[in-house]
């Protein structure tokens, strides 16, 4: 039953992770492979500000999305004002080295061997407890996610989405408006960055790869683009597949890259034929297509 | 004593330029005429120093034939891609987006399937020992090898430069990149063309894995590090432009093994990625390329 509610509280933590990424590139259609670098600015922050600093958790977390919003604006203005590739070229070197930063800034991170005994917060200690703080976050998440997404902001972010230069031929900023979520979905990855740190207790460089950017990307494709939910689903049922594995006797040097595979596979299934993911993004009435 | 030590970096940043040049000639073959931002590449890259070390480490075949075994069997791997994933994800109407993201998920895939097949050691490729024996020029030293690597990049970049502008085929690919609805119009066969690109490129991005696979041996990562030099090198010589491309592949060599001097060497990425920070900040054009176009100011 523990167990059971660790998955769940996985769960939450990467539905927050998918949600706040499909505000960039569900809504606005900007493709990012640089989010779990900001999950791992979050994961660092608190654990770093919980063991050596004495923090409390909750406490790590306006910190921890300082540091994200300040570090995701900067590559925000750089790259998203530019067309074309490049904020992808942008995102994909940041993230590379930031993972460096976390390998090989041994001082500040550890390095390879990480950071241990992360602890968290007193009152939600037990898997279940913690459960119901990563559920909790999941839902602010959500609401946020939902009233961005209904706001007229939204509208202006999906209509950036359809067609860029109209957007602007109507007078409206678009870099300003990509900046801007590109920032609001880093300080929330952040968050989930700070979740996952307390809920393993360990973190390492490892986590916070390219793949890991990808496996997210796969989690908004799959679950449904320009839909929230689909993402909480998406992350709900790519999780839990391969947690199955380890009923099997399978060794972790086969089962990792087996689930790679298999998210891999359903990401290019699923862009060729059933691009709008699980949960298709639902068109509120008064939004114009 | 610092004056030696700086040439012999130079030296090391001309032998690792070189083969970044190739890096970045071979992404830009395919993503200039195609448009596809083809992630896999870097899955490609590290399957054909595992190809190579497959055929003559594990099958016995002489070094030579291994070399080109395993650049052609790239080529071909690079099309098989573009014909298994990208092409129907085309035809069903999918935008650049949807290519873009499937790439992501081809380079997973490839890259735990090598996992699986070849495990996650380094890998060493035994090489005739005269090939690593250092011919020291006073202080100064560099493996037959390293000339070997200066002189074949240079040969396959020469002939790449013959082909993009003398040959058919180059004119074809060139045709395409500058404006591809006009290709088809005027009779270029734009799909076959695209297979072209797409074999050339990654017969190109093999040979400069191949020569590192020699030198420095393999291991299953090696392949973003070497697709975020391509993209670089790519973009502070200006899209569009391959002798910018590699000149700034070059550069880059350069300066990575130049930083050595002062900075730790795993530290190399961050020095690539501050030189493209600096040119999309400043001069996102690069050095060559067309003026890069702004949505609003």
């Amino acid at each position: 039953m523990n167990y059971f509610f660790y998955v769940i509280s996985l769960v939450a933590i990467y539905g927050i992770l998918t949600v706040s990424l499909n505000l960039v590139v569900g809504y606005t259609a900007i493709l990012s492979v640089a989010h779990a670098a900001f999950m791992g600015i979050g994961a660092y922050a608190a654990a770093l500000l919980l063991t050596g600093w004495g923090f409390n958790f909750f406490a790590t977390l306006p910190v921890a999305m300082a540091v994200a919003g300040l570090v995701s604006g900067i590559l925000a203005v750089s790259t998203l004002r530019l067309k074309g590739d490049y904020y992808i070229i942008g995102s994909f070197g940041f993230q590379v080295i930031l993972y460096n930063v976390f390998l090989n800034w041994i001082g500040l991170t550890g390095g390879p061997f990480g950071i241990r005994n992360i602890p968290r917060p007193q009152a939600f200690g037990s898997n279940l407890r913690y459960a119901i703080l990563t559920l909790g976050f999941l839902a602010v998440c959500l609401w946020v996610a939902r009233r961005v997404g209904e706001s007229p902001y939204g509208k202006v972010l999906r209509a950036i989405r359809e067609d860029e230069a109209a957007a602007a031929s109507i007078g409206k900023n678009v870099t300003r408006y990509k900046v801007s979520v590109f920032v609001l979905s880093s300080m929330l990855a952040s968050v989930g960055g700070a979740l996952y740190a307390g809920l393993i207790s360990y973190i390492d460089p490892f986590t916070f790869t390219i793949h890991e950017s990808i496996f997210l990307l796969a989690l908004v494709i799959i679950g449904g683009s320009g839909n929230v939910y689909g993402s909480v689903v998406g992350a709900a049922v790519l999780i839990v597949i391969p947690e199955a594995l380890r009923f099997f006797d399978v060794p972790t040097t086969v089962a990792s890259p087996i689930r790679e595979i298999l998210y891999g596979l359903l990401m290019i299934l699923f862009l060729r034929f059933r691009p709008k993911g699980l949960l298709p993004e639902r068109i509120t009435p008064g939004m114009v297509r | 004593m610092a004056h030696w030590l700086l040439l012999q970096l130079l030296i090391n940043g001309i032998v690792a330029g070189s083969l970044y040049a190739l890096l970045a000639i071979s992404f830009a073959t395919i993503y200039a005429p195609t448009k596809t931002f083809h992630f896999a590449h870097a899955s490609i890259y590290v399957y054909s120093g595992y190809f190579l070390y497959q055929f003559a480490m594990g099958w016995g075949w002489p070094l030579p034939v291994s070399i080109l075994g395993g650049v052609v069997t790239a080529g071909a791997m690079g099309v098989l891609v573009d014909r298994v994933v990208y092409t129907p994800l085309r035809r069903s109407g999918a935008g650049v987006m949807e290519v873009l993201l499937s790439s992501f998920a081809v380079f997973v895939v490839l890259q735990s399937v090598l996992l699986l097949v070849w495990k996650s050691d380094p890998r060493t490729i035994r090489v005739p020992e005269v090939l690593k024996n250092g011919i020291p020029f006073g202080v100064l030293t560099v493996t037959p090898l390293d000339l070997l690597t200066v002189a074949t990049a240079g040969a396959v970049l020469a002939a790449v430069a013959v082909f993009m502008r003398y040959t058919r085929l180059g004119k074809a690919i060139r045709a395409i990149e500058n404006d591809a609805g006009m290709a088809v119009m005027v009779g270029i066969p734009t799909e076959g063309v695209r297979m072209a690109t797409f074999f050339l490129g990654s017969a190109l991005v093999a040979v400069a894995a191949v020569f590192t696979a020699l030198d420095k041996g393999l291991e299953p990562t090696i392949g973003v590090q070497a697709l975020l030099v391509a993209v670089v090198a790519m973009i502070v010589g200006g899209v569009g432009s391959f002798p910018g491309a590699a000149l700034a592949g070059l550069l880059l060599g350069v300066v990575e093994n130049l930083g050595i001097w002062k900075i730790p060497s795993e530290w190399k990425s961050t020095i690539t990625f501050s030189v493209l920070a600096l040119f999309l900040l400043f001069r996102p054009s690069g050095f060559f390329g067309q003026r890069v176009a702004r949505y609003s100011e």
